[in-house]
């Protein structure tokens, strides 16, 4: 059993058709950075709060570090909440909303004084300790919402999209800090985001979501390079999938016959033949000229993109992404007849 | 100054001046007359005579009578608002964190009583507490009393229809005055450690505040102005310094003396609202 330790964790709103979270088994190991990520109204949300125990699920189980906390209310679990909107007190000022878990733990006055300052240290913000929560930055409150977390030294950390509200910028600085924080501490965080460069930057471990139940959990690399599915391919990065028949597969590697483009070969771990979708990033798309006779499709858009240069080719009433280095090779022009294929190792059979 | 600025002044003197001179016509003209005919003196036969003399306000402070009712009438106003913040909040609340679809409906509900006049709702408390009265019938139905309870024609009957008829107006001062408040604000000190208790006396009623002191105000001050209701529930038994300005104006014709006590509850309502200030002053400091 892992440090936290989510089994079968079911969650039906009442009034709802399906369930909004459905069999969730999840182990998180001390220390883990765990993220959750999908698409709006996957139930990351629903999930977070569970943990935090703000919702009750409607069946399965919790554990933390061995002991069951299903039925343990909220205020006993210890855990850190980080919310989208920060959720802080507008009544009291910076140093108190960071001292208001401790004082609930009624630690000495002389101990909760040093931790806050040490809270607001690590987030950079011991200088505003004496502020009111209105005159403070989108991302100084962002801070101070971590320290009041962090201060009662939480078992778990839980952050729901703590970095939406930001703008670009300081969302990519945040997040590097909130990682960083977290290492520095060791402490075991789970993350909610909808955003999947966020997720792959920051993760140890992402877990995909959608309507309600894990598609796939793995690390960043994982998701990224060996989607579990159409879904987590499509969803991670951008893809193009291809139908294809498979004829052959030897040593891990599959003959397709890929409508549209022929005979081609692709990365296969299921060793199935018959139909199948070939998921092929991008970037790892070849394209050359070719007379119109021999070609698999036409260029339809060009976009200039500085690194590089998008085209999207229409092969059959299909549209694939394509994208190159710009400069690397020959520019082509829209109309241009081309031909499409790619290395085995850059293409994966998806089940 | 610019043509444009002359203009926007000119619009913003057309707009504000006819809504002053109608104060002026209906508020502080009669207020000015009302002053002037509490320095005149007056007797019990009605005669008015034009002078200028403290009589009727050293006829109040000189009679412990008079002391007594402003006392009962601050007390009234006290336990009025008092009792509404307590009937009323738990209502409101509620309101402010409800998900419920029908949560238009609920506040309208709520303050729908403000549709009909107080002096409805005041002859429906009558019929209500009488001793032939719904409460009474039940309650010697029920076999808890023999006799009928007095609750009208006494203070208790003025007091149980005073709040009925003030909670819609506090209901609407503390929706209002939620305004900073959120239910996520309640999850945060629920996982930083709060208990129910402590979440609430931190973070929920310290955030209602601006709602409570408005609501407070508000309802104090119909209440010690209020007269419908003293009047009918109190069934003259009862006496109130609103009630008292009523008796001294119509009854006894005595209009210097109720003109005195008129301002004697104006400096009432002043005193009130120089602590409602202070209060909201110290509670914006936070
Ligand atoms: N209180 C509720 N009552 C009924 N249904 C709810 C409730 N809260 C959430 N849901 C439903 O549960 C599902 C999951 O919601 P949740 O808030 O967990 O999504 P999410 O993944 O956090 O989405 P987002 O990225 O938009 O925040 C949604 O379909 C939502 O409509
Ligand atoms: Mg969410």
């Amino acid at each position: 059993m892992s440090f936290l330790q989510l089994d079968d964790i079911v969650k039906e709103y009442p009034g709802t058709e399906r369930p909004s979270v459905a069999d969730f088994t999840l182990g998180i190991d001390q220390g883990e950075f765990v993220s959750l990520l999908g698409p709006s109204g996957c139930g990351k949300t629903t999930t977070l709060r569970m943990i935090a125990g703000l919702i009750e699920a409607t069946s399965g189980r919790i554990h933390l570090d061995g002991k069951e906390l299903t039925r343990t209310p909220v205020h006993q679990r210890g855990m850190g909440l980080v919310f989208q909107n920060y959720a802080l007190f507008p009544h009291l000022n910076v140093a108190r909303n960071v001292a208001f878990g401790l004082e609930m733990r009624r630690t000495s006055k002389a101990e909760a004084r040093r931790r806050v300052e040490e809270a607001l240290d690590l987030v950079r913000l011991g200088h505003l300790s004496g502020r009111r929560i209105k005159q403070l930055s989108g991302g100084q409150q962002q801070r101070v919402a971590l320290a009041r977390a962090l201060v009662i030294e939480p078992s778990v950390l839980l952050l729901d999209e703590p970095l939406s509200n930001l703008d670009a910028k300081l969302r990519d600085t945040m997040r590097e800090e909130i990682r960083s924080i977290q290492r520095k501490l060791g402490i075991t965080t789970v993350f909610v985001t909808h955003d999947q460069d966020e997720a792959l930057a920051v993760s140890d471990r992402i877990v995909v979501m959608s309507e309600g139940v894990i598609e796939q959990v793995g690390t960043p690399e994982q998701i990224y390079e060996h989607p579990a599915n159409r879904f987590v391919a499509n969803f991670i990065g951008r893809a193009n999938l291809f139908d294809a028949e498979i004829t052959h597969t030897a040593n891990g590697v599959a003959e397709l016959d890929v409508a549209g483009l022929g005979q081609l070969r692709a990365v296969d771990d299921h060793g199935a033949k018959g139909p199948a979708t070939v998921l092929v990033r991008p970037h790892r798309m070849q394209l050359s000229k070719a007379a119109a006779g021999d070609a698999h499709g036409t260029v339809e858009t060009v976009v200039y993109v500085g690194d590089s240069i998008e085209y999207g080719v229409r092969v059959g009433d299909a549209t694939v992404s394509v994208q190159s280095v710009a400069g690397a090779a020959e520019r082509l022009e829209r109309g241009a007849s081309v031909r499409l294929s790619w290395q085995a190792e850059d293409a994966l059979v998806l089940t | 100054m610019s043509a444009k600025t002359r203009s926007a002044r000119l619009t913003v003197l057309g707009l504000t001046v006819p809504g002053l001179l109608g104060l002026a016509v209906s508020f502080v003209l009669p207020l000015a007359w009302l002053l002037r005919m509490s320095f005149n003196r007056g007797d019990s036969t009605g005669l008015i005579e034009e002078t200028f003399t403290l009589d009727s306000y050293a006829q109040f402070v000189g009679d412990s009578y008079y002391w007594d009712m402003a006392w009962e009438t601050t007390l009234l106003g006290l336990g009025v608002t008092v009792l509404t913040i307590v009937v009323s909040y738990p209502i409101a609340l509620f309101l402010v964190r409800t998900e419920s679809r029908f949560k238009g409906i609920l506040v309208a509900l709520a303050v729908a009583p403000l549709l009909t006049s107080s002096v409805v709702r005041t002859y429906g408390w009558l019929v209500l507490l009488g001793n032939q009265g719904v409460v009474n019938q039940a309650l010697m139905g029920a076999g808890l009393v023999d006799q009928p309870l007095a609750l009208i024609n006494n203070r208790l009957g003025v007091y149980i229809a005073l709040v009925e008829i003030m909670m819609p107006y506090m209901i609407l001062c503390l929706l209002a005055g939620f305004g900073r408040f959120n239910p996520e604000l309640e999850h945060a000190a629920r996982s930083l450690g709060a208990n129910r208790w402590r979440t609430f006396w931190r973070i929920v009623w310290p955030l209602s505040m601006p709602g409570v002191l408005t609501g407070a105000l508000l309802v104090f001050v119909l209440t010690i102005s209020s007269f419908v209701t003293p009047r009918l529930v109190g069934g003259g038994k009862v006496f109130y310094l609103a009630t008292e300005i009523y008796d001294q104006a119509t009854a006894t014709l005595n209009w210097p003396f109720a003109a005195a006590i008129a301002f004697i509850l104006l400096a009432l309502f002043a005193v009130v609202i120089v602590i409602y200030q202070r209060a909201l002053r110290r509670i914006e400091a936070q």
